[in-house]
């Protein structure tokens, strides 16, 4: 039972996976008009946690501010940019990882809400409070970026984004350090 | 079957050239609307020629049913060969974005189209024409390719015709018809808002071609479209307001063929207003 219990602390289940994501930042590719930009932008506000979308045209980047205390679900902002009919090719989060400070190494899982991030393409480090991230999951890159790095890797959980059977099943983000 | 290859090598050279605009007044590229968004196109041709000129108003309304997946019915009107406006039919259309690629203010993309026309009139004509004229059905792909403010679509497709109007049905007759369509967002330079009013310039080459005329078997029947083949330019300029509303004004000729146009100067009218999320 104990077990049991630390396996699921460790799977941040029971909240120990602190996962305040502040704001983030994509880009969308597929797009020059804004007409286009604009279908986006009106998919992204019909998002429950979604406090402001801020559009930047030129550049089809969308700043996205969320509503305090709601639980950011990312593969909603992906699949709501799919939806307006294109991608994203960039996700940036700002996220409070930890409370206390926590070891980063490469290849590594950090508890996250109630699932985990894989930390990629890192330098061992310790993280403390807001950190800016990179997502590198299949609906966060290019098609090409996500081949690429499918072949470059050993890990199953980037193809499938999840760990764990039944119950137990959860996703884990793969995501870089990316500078402020 | 030569115009259909020359337009095609057309398309795949200027795909790799690479370099916005994809909304064409008079054609559809491989990008489908928003899901769960829904259009409302209000379509008026003004056919002048000999004689005075005939009016064609066709009300259309679109769905985007999935990201991959949008639906765009239509009605028909018009005066032609006729002294008022009266009711002549409607097609259904359906078109499946089957590739994408994209990237950051670029796409490659491909989708598959049917087209379902069926209209009170009889198979006759000097063209075959499923928007207005004639009953058939259309299968087609179309390929566009968007870089930055340019866009190009190349489409093909096979028609079979029907004759409803007479207890026909399918008849045995098909068609070939294939564009070419350029596009380029001229103002503004640079966007900041999505309020400031798009600027759009485009120039669609149509085509088309029937290889062997056709003509009803029962000589008590009214019907036949000669064998040949048409090639119209159309040239249009296009306001999008608000991101959301396109106004778009057409000029379409004959430019080459031996099939030649119901009338030969037609200009086209299209407002076309989308509503984001129509059904939240």
């Amino acid at each position: 039972m104990k077990r049991l219990f630390l396996l699921l602390l460790s799977l941040g289940l029971f909240g120990a996976g602190q996962a305040q994501i502040e704001s983030a930042e994509l880009t969308a590719s597929g797009l020059t008009c804004s007409l286009c930009s604009r279908a986006i932008a009106e998919e992204l506000k019909e998002l429950p946690f979604i406090e402001k979308v801020t559009v930047n045209l030129a550049a089809s980047g969308f700043n996205l501010a969320f509503k305090q205390g709601q639980e950011v679900d990312l593969d909603a902002i992906a699949q709501a940019v799919e939806d307006a009919g294109f991608a994203v090719s960039e996700l940036y989060i700002t996220a409070q990882v930890a409370e206390r400070p926590v070891t980063v190494r490469n290849n590594t899982h950090v508890p996250f809400g109630t699932g985990q991030l894989h930390f990629m393409e890192v330098e061992q480090t310790s993280l403390e409070g807001t950190v800016r991230l990179r997502l590198l999951d299949e609906q966060f890159v290019p098609k090409k970026e996500f081949k690429q790095r499918q072949k470059e890797t050993n890990y199953e959980c980037y193809t499938t984004g999840h760990m764990g059977q039944g119950m137990q099943r959860h996703r884990v983000y793969h995501v870089t350090l990316a500078s402020r | 079957m030569r115009p259909v290859l020359a337009v095609l090598a057309v398309v795949l050279g200027l795909s790799s050239l690479a370099y916005s605009q994809e909304l064409y007044p008079l054609s559809k590229p491989a990008s489908n609307m928003p899901s769960g968004s829904l259009s409302y196109i209000l379509n008026t041709k003004v056919l002048a020629g000999e004689g005075a000129p005939a009016y064609r108003f066709q009300p259309e309304l679109a769905y985007g049913v999935g990201k991959l997946f949008m639906l765009h019915g239509t009605l028909f009107f018009s005066d032609v060969n006729a002294s008022d406006q009266r009711f002549e039919g409607g097609s259904l259309f359906g078109q499946v974005r089957f590739l994408s690629q994209d990237a950051v203010h670029e796409h490659f993309r491909m989708a598959a189209y049917g087209r379902f026309s069926a209209t009170n009139k009889p198979l006759q004509g000097p063209r075959v024409n499923l928007l207005g004229e004639h009953s058939g059905l259309e299968l087609g792909v179309v390929a566009t390719k968007l870089v930055n403010k340019f866009a190009v679509a190349g489409r093909v497709s096979y028609v079979q015709l029907a004759d409803f109007r007479q207890g026909l049905g399918f008849v045995s007759a098909h068609a070939w018809q294939y564009n070419l369509s350029l596009g380029l967002l001229l103002l503004p330079k640079t966007y900041e808002t999505f309020e400031e009013t798009n600027l759009n310039v485009y120039v669609e080459f149509i085509g088309g071609a029937l290889e062997l005329a056709y003509a009803p078997t029962d000589e008590t029947l009214r019907g036949g479209i000669p064998a040949g083949s048409y090639l119209d330019i159309a040239p249009s300029v296009q306001l999008i307001f608000n991101s959301q509303t396109r106004l778009s004004l057409a000029y379409r000729t004959p430019i080459a063929g031996n099939q030649a146009a119901l009338a030969q100067h037609t200009v086209v009218l299209i407002l076309n207003h989308l509503v984001f999320g129509a059904f939240r």
